[in-house]
C-alpha cells in the first residue's frame, strides 16, 4: 500500500516535470489570422493539423481564424487581437509597416514553389500586344489591397507612360477575385486582366483550354508568396520557438504529415529582405504603402 | 419402419425448422425495424444538430455587420460539423431513395462551402458579394427545406416502421404459436401413429416371446410385415424352430448322459464288476440305441481279445469262435488314431472291416478301445443300430470306453491295495506284540532292580548273622534286614499302587492349605539344600479332592525340585486362578531338565535320580491329577529351572468319583 | 429645328422625285433606312428597338422612314429581302446578324450598309467601303465552359442551322473545343424552326448549346421543353426576354442599337462609311437563369454565379 502511494507520488512528479515546460505558454492563446483563399473550408481544413502540431511544439495553444479582407484587413488584424497571420505580399508589407509585425517563414508548396508572380493577361484573339494596344479597352484588376492583382499593373503601366488607367482604358473594372479576372477576360467582360500566377496556373491546370486563349504580356518580379508573420511585441522566445518549429518540420516524420495535409513541402525562412522587390513596385506605381489607401 | 420413422422425424423436423425460420425472418425483421427505429431517432438528433448549424450560419450571414469578423470562424465551424454530420448520415445510409436525398444534401452542403467561400473571397464589386450572400442564403434556406422535408420523411419512416414493426410481433407472434400448434399435433399424430406400427408387432413378439419361455418352444408368431419388426418376427420364428431342435437335442443329451451316468456308476461296485460289464452293456445298448453290445477283453492264453460281457445272449456257439487277435488289432489301433472304427451301412469295405466277423448278420457296428496307458485292455463294440451311427455316437462310445477302462485299471489298483493292507496289519501286530514286551521287560527290569538291591542287603546280613555270635551285632543285622525288607515292601506297594488305581477319597480341600501342610513338611530338607521357599497364595476358592493323594503330588513335586537343586536356591510356590482351574507353579532355579527326559518325565520308571527314587513318583502324579480332572505339565530349560504347572478343576465333578 | 430655305427646297423637290419614282413610300420622310433582321426574333427586335430608340434620340425618328424587312432565314428569303431594300434606294440599309449582312453584301450595291450583331469571324467578308458596324466578339469557349460546370457532358448537342454562316461556324468550333475536353458533339441542323421538336426528339445528349443560329432561336421554346423534360442545360448565343437559355453568353443588343444608330447618324450626315469605324459589342452579358437550373435541380456553379452578369432568380 505505502509502495504504491511512493510510486504514484514519483508518477505525479514525474508527470509534473514532464508538463512544466509545456505549461510555459500553456495559458497564451496565439491566435493567427488566415486571409481567405479559394474554398476557406478547406483552407482551414489544411491548417487545422499545423495548428495541433505548432501548440505541441510550441506549448502554447495556437489557433488559426479566418481574417477577412472586407475592410481595412490591418484595422482587423488589431481589433481582433491576432497575434500573426499568413499574409500575401502587400498585406505582408501593411503588416511589417503599419503594425510592426515580423515575418517568420513561409511555406514551399508542393510544386517546390514559394514565390508567386503577378501577371498582365489579355485574349489571344483581341490583337493586344503591348501598351498601345490596350487604349481604349477594357481592363479588370482583382483589388486594390493586392500587388498581383493590382499594384503591379498599375507600376507596368505607369513604366510604359499611363499615368492615368481611368482615362486611358475604356473601362476599369476591379473583379474582387484573382478567379475573377481571369474569367472576366476569357468570356470577353474585359480585354486585359492582371492576376496572381499560382491561380492563373492552378485554372490553367484545371482547363488546358484557357491556356491556348489567353496570352500573357507581362511578369512581375518574383516576390514571397504567403508568408507567416508574427508581432514583435510577442515575447521573442516564443517567436523563435514558432520559427524553429516550422523551419524543422519536414524532417520531422509528424511534421511531415502535417506539410502534406497543408499541401506544402516545408517551411522556409522568411526576412523582411524579401519583400524588396515590393517596395520597388510600390514606389514605380507612386504609392506609399503608410498612407495608401486601398478601401 | 425406420423409413417411416425417419420421415416422420424429418416431417416434423422440417415443420420447426419452417415455423423457426419464419419465426426467426420475422424476428430479424422486427430486429430490423426497431435497429432503423432507433436509428431513425438517432438521425433525427443529428439532423436537428445540423439544422441548428444551418440556421445559426443562415443567422451570422444575416447579421454581419461589419462584413465578417470573428463569426466567420463560427460560419466554417458550423458547416464543417454540418458536413462531417452529413459524411456522417452518407456512412451508413441504406435505402436508395434517402441515400440519394442525404447525397443531395451532401452537394448542397458542399455548394454552400463553395457560396460561402466565394463570398467571403470576394472583395469588390458591392453587388456581386450581394448576390453572392443571397446564393448562400438560399442554399441554406434549401438545405434547411430539403433537412425539413427529411425530416418529415423520417418521421413518416419512423412511424410506418413502428407500425410494421408491431405488425411484424403480431404475425411473428400468431405463426409461432400456429407452429407449435401443429408441431403438436403433428408430433401426437406421428408418436400415435408409430407408437401403434411398434407396440402392435412388440406385443406380438412380447407374447411368442412368453410362449417360448413357458416352454413352448418352436411356437410361431404370425404377424408378418415389410417393417424391421418383419424382420424381427421372421428370425423370431427361426429362433423358436431352432430352440424347439436343440431342446430336442438336449433332452436328447440328457437321456445319454443319465445313461451314461448309470452305466459309470456300476463300474464303482468294484466288487461286482463281472456281473457290472454285463450291466453296463445292457445300458450302452439302451444309450446307443443298438442291438447288440459286446466287450472284448484280452485274454493272456489265447492272445486275443475275447467276448467278456454283453448285453444280449448271442446264438448258440457263436460267442466261443469270436475273437480278435491282439497282432491285428494292434495294428488296427495304430491306423485308427485312438478313435472308435466305424462301419456303417453301405460303407466302402474300410480298414475296420477286420472287425466285423459277422458280415451279414449285422447291419452296422462301431468299436472303441478301451486303454490305459497305452495297453489295449479291451474294445467294446456296439453294433446294429437303426439309422447307422454317427459321430455323436462315437463320442459317447469313447466316454463309455474311457469309464470301462478306469474302472478296470481302478479293480485292479484296489485289489492290489486290499492285499498290501493286509500285509500292513499284520507287521503292526507284530510290532504291537514286541513293544508290549519291550515295555513289560524294562518295567520288569526296572522293578528287579529295585528289589535287586534291598535283597542284596538281606541276603548279605543274613549271612553275617548266621556266622554271627554276638546278639547285638545280629541284632543290628536283623535291624538293617527289616529296614531293607520294608524298603521292598514299599516297592512293592508303590508298584500295586501304580498298577492299581487307588479310589480317591473326596474330601473340600483348600489347596493353599494342602500346599502350606507340604512345606512345612519340606521345610527342614530345603533348608539343609539351602534352598529358600518362597510362597504366594492367591484368593482359591475350595474345591473338593483327595488330600492324602495331592499332598503326595505336592511333595513329589517339590522334592524334586530341591533335588534339582542341589546347590541350593530358590523355590518358588504360587496359586491363582485361570478360569475355571486353580493354577499351581512351582518354580525351582535348578539345573533344568532337557528336553528328550521331558518328554519321558511322566513315564513309570523313568528317573534320572541313580539312588533316590523308584521313577514311579511323577507318573504316579500324573494320574492323580488326572483323577481330579486337572492336568500337569512342565516347563523348563536348561540351566536356569523348572516350572511345574498344575491346573485343578474348581469343583471336582461328581462322575469321576 | 430649324429648316433653312434651300433645305426645303431640296426636301420638296426630294419629295416630288420619290413621289414619282415610288408612290407607295411615305413621302414626308427625308431619310429611308432599310432594315434587314436575320429572322423575326426577340433578340433582334430588341437591338432594333434600341436603335430606333436612340434614332429618336438623335432627332433622327420624326424624318427617317425606317421599312424593316424579317425574313426568314434562309438564303432566299434574305437576298429577296435584301433585293428588296436596294431596289427601294434607301440612304441606309441595317442589318442585324451575319447572314443579312452576307446576303446584302453580295448584291454588291452602293447603298450604305450598317451591321450589328455580327460574329466577328464574318468581318472580313462585310469589309466593303459601303459598311461599318458592330461586330461581337464572343468566346464559345467560355459558354461551353460555364455548361460544362452545370453538369457533366459526354455528348453535346449543337443545334446550328447550315443557312447561317456564322452558326456553321460556331458549330465547328465547338467540335474542336469538344474534342478537347473529350465530347462528342451531336450537331442538329435545324433549318426550319418548325422542325426542332421532330428532330430533338430523339436525341440522347447531356447539354444543349445553341448557337447563334435565328432558326434556332426561333425554336427556343421548344428546345427548352425539350431540355427541361430531359432535366438537361441548355446554353445560348443569344439573350432573349421570354424564352431564355439557362447561360446566355451575349453581347447587349441595346448597346448594339444604340451605336449603330450612332452610326447611322453620321452615315446620313454624309460620312462615308469606310470613314465610320467598325467597333466591337464591349458590352457582354453573361445570363444565368438560376431560377430554371434551380428548378430543374441543378448544382449551381459558384463561377457561374460569381460571374454572371445578370442572374435571373
Amino acid at each position: 500500500m505505502m509502495k504504491a502511494r511512493h510510486y504514484m507520488t514519483f508518477l505525479l512528479i514525474m508527470a509534473a516535470v514532464m508538463v512544466w515546460p509545456l505549461r510555459a505558454w500553456g495559458d497564451t492563446e496565439i491566435l493567427i489570422g488566415l486571409i481567405p483563399e479559394e474554398n476557406i473550408f478547406n483552407q482551414m481544413d489544411r491548417h487545422r493539423p499545423l495548428a495541433a502540431y505548432l501548440s505541441k511544439k510550441v506549448g502554447a495553444t495556437v489557433r488559426f481564424t479566418i481574417l477577412s479582407r472586407y475592410g481595412d484587413v490591418m484595422d482587423r488584424f488589431v481589433s481582433r487581437k491576432m497575434d500573426g497571420a499568413f499574409f500575401g505580399v502587400f498585406t505582408g508589407v501593411l503588416a511589417i509597416d503599419r503594425i510592426d509585425a515580423e515575418p517568420i517563414a513561409r511555406p514551399v508548396g508542393l510544386s517546390g514553389s514559394s514565390i508567386v508572380q503577378s501577371y498582365i493577361f489579355v485574349r489571344n484573339d483581341s490583337g493586344i500586344r503591348d501598351v498601345n494596344d490596350m487604349k481604349g479597352k477594357r481592363i479588370v484588376f482583382v483589388d486594390r489591397a493586392t500587388v498581383t492583382g493590382y499594384l503591379y499593373a498599375l507600376s507596368y503601366l505607369r513604366e510604359h507612360g499611363v499615368a492615368s488607367p481611368e482615362t486611358y482604358f475604356r473601362e476599369v473594372s476591379f473583379a474582387g477575385s484573382h478567379g475573377s479576372t481571369i474569367y472576366a477576360v476569357l468570356d470577353g467582360r474585359a480585354d486585359i486582366g492582371t492576376v496572381k500566377s499560382t491561380i492563373f496556373q492552378k485554372l490553367v491546370a484545371k482547363d488546358p483550354v484557357i491556356k491556348e486563349e489567353l496570352s500573357i504580356i507581362a511578369r512581375s518580379r518574383e516576390l514571397p508568396d504567403t508568408t507567416l508573420f508574427l508581432r514583435k511585441d510577442l515575447p521573442q522566445s516564443l517567436r523563435a520557438k514558432i520559427k524553429a518549429a516550422l523551419l524543422a518540420m519536414d524532417r520531422e516524420p509528424e511534421g511531415v504529415n502535417v506539410l502534406k495535409k497543408l499541401e506544402a513541402q516545408k517551411f522556409i525562412d522568411a526576412k523582411k529582405e524579401d519583400f524588396a522587390a515590393f517596395y520597388d513596385i510600390a514606389r514605380t506605381a507612386g504609392i506609399s504603402v503608410k498612407t495608401y489607401k486601398y478601401r | 419402419m425406420r423409413r417411416r420413422l425417419i420421415y416422420s422425424l424429418a416431417m416434423l423436423f422440417l415443420l420447426f425448422s419452417l415455423g423457426a425460420s419464419i419465426a426467426m425472418v420475422y424476428t430479424y425483421r422486427i430486429t430490423h425495424d426497431l435497429e432503423s427505429v432507433i436509428t431513425l431517432h438517432r438521425i433525427e438528433i443529428i439532423r436537428q444538430n445540423f439544422v441548428i448549424n444551418i440556421q445559426t450560419v443562415q443567422s451570422n450571414l444575416f447579421a454581419t455587420g461589419t462584413i465578417f469578423g470573428k463569426e466567420l470562424d463560427t460560419i466554417v465551424e458550423n458547416v464543417s460539423a454540418m458536413d462531417t454530420s452529413v459524411k456522417g448520415c452518407l456512412g451508413c445510409h441504406h435505402d436508395k431513395e434517402m441515400t440519394d436525398r442525404l447525397i443531395k444534401v451532401n452537394d448542397m452542403v458542399e455548394q454552400y462551402k463553395e457560396a460561402i467561400s466565394y463570398l467571403v473571397t470576394s472583395t469588390a464589386n458591392e453587388q456581386r458579394i450581394e448576390r453572392l450572400k443571397m446564393v448562400a442564403v438560399s442554399i441554406g434556406d434549401s438545405l434547411l427545406m430539403r433537412t425539413q422535408e427529411m425530416a418529415t420523411i423520417a418521421d413518416n419512416v419512423l412511424r410506418g416502421r413502428t407500425i410494421e414493426a408491431v405488425k411484424a410481433i403480431n404475425q411473428s407472434r400468431i405463426i409461432l404459436i400456429i407452429t407449435l400448434l401443429g408441431s403438436l399435433v403433428l408430433a401426437l399424430g406421428i408418436a400415435v401413429t408409430l407408437t401403434k406400427k411398434i407396440t402392435r408387432p412388440v406385443n406380438e413378439l412380447v407374447n411368442a416371446a412368453r410362449m417360448i419361455a413357458s416352454g413352448n418352444l418352436g411356437y410361431k408368431t404370425q404377424y408378418h410385415d415389410d417393417s424391421e419388426f418383419g424382420e424381427v418376427a421372421d428370425s423370431f420364428n427361426a429362433m423358436s424352430t431352432a430352440l424347439e431342435k436343440e431342446q430336442e437335442k438336449t433332452h436328447r443329451y440328457i437321456d445319454q448322459l443319465s445313461g451314461l451316468y448309470k452305466v459309470t456308476l456300476n463300474f464303482y461296485d468294484i466288487v461286482e464288476m463281472d456281473q457290472a460289464f454285463q450291466e453296463t452293456c445292457r445300458s450302452i445298448a439302451d444309450i446307443l440305441k443298438v442291438k447288440q453290445v459286446i466287450l472284448f477283453l484280452y485274454d493272456d492264453a489265447r492272445k486275443a481279445f475275447v467276448p467278456n460281457a454283453m448285453a444280449h445272449v448271442m446264438p448258440e456257439g457263436y460267442g466261443a469262435t469270436m475273437h480278435y487277435s491282439l497282432e491285428k488289432m494292434a495294428e488296427l489301433y495304430q491306423i485308427s488314431g485312438g478313435l472308435p472304427g466305424v462301419v456303417n451301412e453301405g460303407m466302402d469295405a474300410n480298414n475296420y472291416d477286420p472287425l466285423v466277423p459277422l458280415s451279414g448278420m449285422e447291419t452296422n457296428l462301431m468299436a472303441a478301445w478301451l486303454l490305459t496307458k497305452e495297453k489295449i485292455l479291451g474294445i467294446l463294440r456296439v453294433s446294429d443300430k437303426e439309422g447307422g451311427f454317427v459321430e455323436e455316437d462315437a463320442k459317447i462310445l469313447i466316454i463309455l470306453a474311457n469309464h470301462m477302462a478306469v474302472a478296470m485299471e481302478n479293480r485292479e489298483l484296489y485289489r492290489d491295495l486290499e492285499a498290501k493292507m493286509e500285509e500292513l496289519r499284520q507287521t503292526q501286530e507284530q510290532l504291537i506284540q514286541s513293544a508290549k514286551l519291550a515295555a513289560i521287560g524294562e518295567l520288569a527290569s526296572n522293578v528287579a532292580h529295585e528289589i535287586n538291591n534291598p535283597l542284596t542287603s538281606i541276603i548279605g546280613f543274613t549271612e553275617l548273622s548266621k556266622e554271627e555270635d554276638d546278639v547285638g551285632m545280629i541284632r543290628k543285622s536283623l535291624e538293617i534286614i527289616e529296614k531293607e525288607s520294608l524298603r521292598a515292601r514299599d516297592i512293592v506297594k508303590q508298584l500295586l499302587g501304580f498298577a492299581r488305581k487307588k479310589p480317591l477319597q473326596l474330601t473340600e480341600v483348600m489347596i493353599n492349605d494342602v500346599l502350606r501342610d507340604v512345606v512345612v513338611l519340606s521345610s527342614s530338607q530345603a533348608r539343609m539344600a539351602r534352598v529358600k521357599i518362597s510362597e504366594d497364595y492367591g484368593n482359591v476358592p475350595l474345591t473338593t479332592g483327595d488330600v492324602d493323594q495331592l499332598k503326595q503330588v505336592f511333595l513329589n513335586v517339590i522334592t524334586n525340585a530341591v533335588h534339582a537343586m542341589p546347590d541350593g536356591g530358590n523355590l518358588t510356590i504360587k496359586t491363582s486362578m485361570q478360569s475355571e482351574y486353580i493354577l499351581l507353579r512351582i518354580t525351582d532355579t535348578g539345573h533344568g531338565i532337557p528336553e528328550d527326559v521331558k518328554k519321558r518325565i511322566f513315564e513309570p520308571f523313568f528317573s534320572t535320580k541313580k539312588d533316590k527314587g523308584t521313577g514311579l513318583g511323577l507318573s504316579i502324579s500324573y494320574r492323580i491329577i488326572q483323577d481330579h480332572g486337572g492336568r500337569i505339565d512342565v516347563e523348563s530349560e536348561e540351566g536356569k529351572g523348572t516350572t511345574f504347572i498344575i491346573r485343578l478343576p474348581v469343583k471336582v465333578p461328581v462322575e469321576t468319583v | 429645328m430649324s429648316l433653312r430655305l434651300g433645305d426645303t427646297v431640296l426636301f420638296i423637290a426630294a419629295l416630288f422625285i420619290v413621289l414619282l419614282a415610288l408612290p407607295s413610300f411615305c413621302l414626308a420622310a427625308e431619310n429611308t433606312i432599310g432594315v434587314i433582321m436575320t429572322g423575326d426574333i426577340p433578340y433582334y427586335q430588341e437591338l432594333h428597338k434600341s436603335f430606333m430608340a436612340r434614332l429618336g434620340q438623335l432627332g433622327l425618328a420624326s424624318k427617317t422612314e425606317v421599312l424593316v424587312q424579317k425574313p426568314y432565314p434562309d438564303h432566299i428569303s434574305l437576298s429577296n429581302a435584301a433585293r428588296k431594300l436596294i431596289a427601294m434606294e434607301g440612304d441606309v440599309i441595317v442589318v442585324y446578324g451575319a447572314p443579312a449582312a452576307v446576303a446584302v453584301v453580295k448584291e454588291r450595291t452602293k447603298i450604305p450598309m450598317v451591321y450589328a450583331a455580327v460574329y466577328e469571324p464574318f468581318m472580313s467578308e462585310l469589309k466593303t467601303r459601303y459598311s461599318t458596324g458592330v461586330y461581337v466578339r464572343l468566346s464559345i469557349s467560355s459558354l461551353l465552359r460555364y455548361l460544362r460546370s452545370l453538369r457533366q457532358i459526354k455528348t453535346l448537342g449543337v443545334v446550328y442551322s447550315s443557312n447561317e454562316e456564322d452558326s456553321v461556324y460556331q458549330f465547328s468550333e465547338l467540335a474542336k473545343l469538344a474534342a478537347q475536353y473529350g465530347m462528342k458533339v451531336d450537331g442538329i441542323n435545324l433549318k426550319r424552326h418548325q422542325e426542332a421538336q421532330a428532330m430533338l426528339a430523339k436525341r440522347r445528349v447531356d447539354a444543349v448549346l445553341i448557337t447563334g443560329s435565328s432558326v434556332a432561336h426561333m425554336a427556343m421554346g421548344q428546345i427548352i421543353e425539350y431540355a427541361k423534360a430531359n432535366a438537361i442545360p441548355y446554353a445560348s448565343f443569344f439573350l432573349s426576354t421570354d424564352a431564355r437559355a439557362m447561360v446566355s453568353l451575349a453581347a447587349n443588343p441595346n448597346q448594339q442599337g444604340e451605336k449603330i444608330a450612332d452610326k447611322t447618324q453620321k452615315i446620313l450626315d454624309g460620312v462615308s462609311p469606310d470613314k465610320v469605324r467598325s467597333d466591337a459589342a464591349t458590352e457582354i452579358e453573361l445570363v444565368f437563369n438560376m431560377k430554371d437550373a434551380t428548378s430543374m435541380g441543378m448544382k449551381l456553379p459558384m463561377e457561374l454565379v460569381t460571374e454572371a452578369t445578370k442572374l435571373i432568380k
